[in-house]
C-alpha cells in the first residue's frame, strides 16, 4: 500500500508556556503510517501533540494538518472533523457509559447522524471493549479507560490520529493487541504515537522521531535508531540507540 | 415498485457473471427492493453464507437511536445542568434566599432577586473548560466543541435554573423582576468570558450584580434602578450587545485557554 | 413490500429487541445478496465470509439503532462497506509483513467479461455509458457513487493513491456526463 501524501507539515514551530520554551524551531513532515515520537520528559512531545490536535496555538511557525493551516481559523472546523486525539490524561464524565462517551465524541466530531450508532459500535469493537460497552466509566480500570479513550479517538475514522502515551496502563497482552490495531490504523491514516516505552516504537512504528529540548534530534527507522547504539545504555539495541542519540544531543 | 430485475440478469449477477454495467444497475436496485434482494443467491454463494452464519450471538448492549435530539441530550447531559452537585447547590441557594426573604421581610431587600439571576451565571462558569470532570483537551480538538457546546449547556442551565427560581418566587410571593437580568447577566458572562475565560467573567459579573442590587438597598431603595420596570431599556440592548460580542468572538472558544499541564 | 409483517424493517425492529429467530430470518434473506456484492469487491471467498459475519454481528448489536423506513438495504450495505474496508486494511498489514505488496494489485477487479451484457438490459443509456468508461474509471465511480465510499476508502479498496482516485473520479464523471448528454 503506497498512499503518498503529507498529512502533517510542521515548519519552524515555536511554542512557549509563559517563560518556558516547549518547542523551539521544530520541523516535521508526516504521511500515512505509524510514527513514533520519543524523548525524555519535557522534550516537547505533549506540546507537539496539542498543537497538532489544534488545542494549543503556536507562538510562531507553520502548522499544516490535512492541507489546512491550523494556526488560523478558516479551515479549523474541516480539519478537526478528520482528527483523532487521545491526550495523556483526560477527565471523563463518571456517569457516562463507554458507549455514551464514544457517542458523545461522535456528535462533537460531527459524524453524520445516520452513521453514528454503527460507527460507535465499530470503534468500541476495534478498541476491544465491546464486552464493557455499557459499563459506567467510573467502574473501569485504568487500562479499560485508556481503551475507551482510544475508541473515541478513532470513532470518526480520523486521517490524523494523535495518541499521547496510549499504552500507559495496558497489560502486556492488551499492548500486543493495541500494536496490531496501530498497524491496521496506519495503513491509510497518519498515526503519531508519543511514548516513553521504546519497545512499543520498535514493534509498531515505521519511523521514529526523537525530540530533545523542543527540537527533533533524530528521524529514521527503528533499525536506524538501534544502529546508533554504540556507547549508549539500555537493555535492547534500540534503547541503547535512544540513549546514545540523546547523549550526543546534550553534549552538542 | 413496478420494475424488477429480470430473472436471467439476477441469476447472472448471483453467479458473478454479470458485467459491470449490469451489476451497477442491479446493485442500485437491490438496495431499494426487498423482493429482488431476497431472490439473489445460488450455488456459488451457499458455501459462503453457511460459513459466515454467526454460531453464537453475544449480548446486544444498549444501542441508542441517533435521533435529532440525541446529540443535544448528550452535549447537555455532560454539562452542569445535569450534574447532581450543581442541582443540589442551586436548590439550596434558592431555599436559603427564600428563607431569608421570608424571615426579614420588612427590610425590603430581596435575597431571591440577588441570587436568582446569578444561578445561571454560576452554571455557565462551570459549563465549559472548567476542568470539572471534563475531557476538556479532547473536546477542544473537536469541531463542535467550542461555542456550540457551550451554548447548548447554557441553554440547559437556563432551562433548569429559571423555572426553579420562578417556583421559589411563587412560593415566597416575590415578583420575578430578576427574569430579564438573569438573561442579561448570562449573556454578559459569555461575552466577557470570551475574552477573560468564563470563571473570572462569572466572578466579575456576580460582584457587579451584588453591588448594583445591594448598594441601593442600603440607601433606603427597595430595589435598585436595574430592577425598575423601565430598566427594560437597559437590559435588552445590553443582552443584544453581549450576544453580538459572543458571536464576534466565537473563535476565542475554539482553543484550550489554559493547558492543564506543561510537558 | 417495504413495511408490515415480515418485512426487513419489521425483522430489524424485532432483532433490536433481542429476537434471535428474527435475526436468523433476516440472515437467511439478506446474507446471499450481501455476499455477492462483497465478493464482487474483494474477489476472495474467505474474506467475503469474514466480512459477512462481522457485518451481521454488527447488525445484531446495532439493530436497535435502525430507525429507517424501507432503508434496510442501504443501512446494511453501509455497515458492510466499513467492515470490507477494515478487512482490506488488515490484508494490507499482512501484505507488508510477508512482502507481497505488489501481488495484491487487481484484487478488486470485477469479472472482466464485457461481452456478458445480457439481453433485457434496463437503463440502457447509463449501461452503455458505463461500459464505455475504462475499467479504472468505472471502478472509482462504482466505489464512490454506488458504494458510497470516501476517497480514502476507495484508495484502499482499489490500491491506488488518493490523488489518483480524485483525478479518476473527475474524469469518470466528465466522460459519463458527456455520454449521457
Ligand atoms: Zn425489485
Amino acid at each position: 500500500m503506497t498512499i503518498t501524501s503529507t498529512h502533517v507539515d510542521v515548519r519552524d514551530l515555536v511554542v512557549r508556556y509563559r517563560r518556558r520554551t516547549a518547542l523551539n524551531g521544530l520541523d516535521l513532515r508526516l504521511g500515512a503510517g505509524v510514527h513514533g515520537l520519543l524523548g525524555p520528559n519535557g522534550a516537547g512531545k505533549t506540546t507537539l501533540m496539542r498543537v497538532l490536535a489544534t488545542v494549543v496555538r503556536p507562538a510562531s511557525g507553520g502548522v499544516t494538518v490535512l492541507d489546512g493551516d491550523v494556526t488560523g481559523d478558516a479551515r479549523l472546523r474541516q480539519v478537526r472533523r478528520r482528527l483523532g486525539y487521545l491526550p495523556q490524561q483526560f477527565g471523563y464524565y463518571p456517569r457516562f457509559t463507554v458507549r455514551e462517551f464514544v457517542e458523545y465524541f461522535a456528535w462533537l466530531k460531527e459524524v453524520p447522524r445516520d452513521r453514528i450508532p454503527a460507527a460507535v459500535d465499530r470503534a468500541i469493537e476495534r478498541a476491544g471493549l465491546l464486552d464493557r460497552a455499557d459499563e459506567r466509566l467510573k467502574r473501569l480500570s485504568g487500562g479499560m479507560l485508556r481503551r475507551a479513550g482510544i475508541a473515541q479517538a478513532i470513532v470518526n475514522d480520523p486521517d490524523v490520529l494523535l495518541l499521547d502515551e496510549p499504552t500507559a496502563g495496558l497489560d502486556p497482552e492488551q499492548r500486543v493487541d493495541f500494536r496490531e490495531l496501530l498497524r491496521v490504523l496506519g495503513v491509510d491514516a497518519c498515526v503519531l504515537v508519543s511514548t516513553h516505552l521504546v519497545e512499543d516504537v520498535a514493534a509498531a512504528c515505521a519511523d521514529v522521531t526523537l525530540l530533545h529540548e523542543g527540537r527533533a534530534v533524530f528521524r529514521g527507522t527503528p533499525a536506524e535508531l538501534a544502529a546508533r547504539g554504540a556507547g549508549g545504555d539500555g537493555d535492547s539495541p534500540i534503547e541503547r540507540g535512544y540513549t546514545a542519540v540523546l547523549r550526543a544531543a546534550r553534549s552538542a | 415498485m413496478s420494475w424488477h430485475v429480470p430473472e436471467a440478469t439476477l441469476r447472472a449477477y448471483s453467479d458473478g457473471r454479470a458485467g459491470d454495467a449490469d451489476a451497477w444497475s442491479v446493485e442500485a436496485h437491490l438496495v431499494e427492493c426487498e423482493r429482488c434482494r431476497h431472490a439473489v443467491g445460488g450455488p456459488s454463494t451457499d458455501a459462503i453464507v453457511s460459513a459466515a452464519r454467526p454460531a453464537a450471538l453475544p449480548p446486544q448492549g444498549r444501542v441508542r437511536r441517533a435521533g435529532r435530539w440525541r446529540g443535544a441530550v448528550l452535549l447537555t447531559a455532560s454539562g452542569p445542568a445535569a450534574r447532581t452537585a450543581w442541582l443540589v447547590a442551586a436548590v439550596v441557594v434558592l431555599a436559603l434566599a427564600v428563607a431569608m426573604d421570608t424571615t426579614w421581610e420588612s427590610r425590603g431587600f430581596a435575597w431571591l432577586t440577588l441570587v436568582a439571576p446569578l444561578l445561571p451565571v454560576a452554571g455557565v462558569a462551570t459549563a465549559y473548560g472548567s476542568g470539572l470532570d471534563e475531557p476538556g483537551e479532547i473536546v477542544a480538538s473537536t469541531p463542535a466543541g467550542g461555542l456550540r457546546l457551550l451554548l447548548w449547556r447554557t441553554l440547559a442551565v437556563l432551562a433548569v435554573s429559571v423555572p426553579a427560581a420562578l417556583l421559589a418566587g411563587v412560593w415566597a410571593g416575590s415578583p420575578a423582576v430578576w427574569l430579564l437580568p438573569a438573561l442579561g447577566l448570562t449573556a454578559v458572562t459569555l461575552a466577557v468570558g470570551s475574552v477573560t475565560g468564563l470563571g473570572p467573567a462569572a466572578v466579575a459579573v456576580g460582584l457587579g450584580w451584588a453591588a448594583a442590587v445591594a448598594g441601593p438597598s442600603v440607601g433606603e431603595h427597595a430595589s435598585g434602578p436595574l430592577l425598575a420596570p423601565d430598566a427594560v431599556t437597559v437590559w435588552i440592548p445590553l443582552t443584544l450587545a453581549a450576544a453580538a460580542t459572543v458571536v464576534l468572538n466565537q473563535h476565542r472558544f475554539a482553543h484550550l485557554r489554559r493547558p492543564s499541564r506543561e510537558a | 413490500m417495504t413495511a408490515g409483517e415480515g418485512s426487513d424493517d419489521e425483522l430489524l425492529r424485532r432483532i433490536g429487541s433481542g429476537d434471535r429467530a428474527a435475526f436468523e430470518a433476516f440472515y437467511d434473506r439478506n446474507a446471499a445478496w450481501l455476499a455477492v456484492r462483497i465478493r464482487r469487491r474483494c474477489g476472495d471467498a474467505d474474506l467475503t465470509a469474514d466480512v459477512l459475519q462481522e457485518t451481521f454481528l454488527a447488525v445484531w448489536r446495532a439493530a436497535g439503532s435502525y430507525a429507517g423506513a424501507g432503508q434496510s438495504g442501504g443501512w446494511l450495505w453501509s455497515i458492510a462497506t466499513r467492515r470490507l474496508i477494515d478487512a482490506h486494511r488488515r490484508r494490507a498489514v499482512r501484505a507488508v509483513v510477508v512482502g507481497e505488496l505488489d501481488d495484491d494489485r487487481g484484487h478488486a477487479a470485477a469479472p472482466s467479461a464485457e461481452d456478458e451484457v445480457l439481453a433485457g438490459t434496463y437503463d440502457a443509456e447509463l449501461a452503455t455509458a458505463l461500459d464505455r468508461l475504462s475499467p479504472e474509471l468505472r471502478a472509482v465511480l462504482q466505489a464512490t457513487v454506488l458504494d458510497g465510499l470516501t476517497v480514502r476508502e476507495t484508495a484502499l479498496l482499489l490500491d491506488v493513491p488518493e490523488g489518483t482516485v480524485k483525478s479518476r473520479a473527475v474524469r469518470a464523471r466528465r466522460q459519463l456526463r458527456e455520454a449521457l448528454s
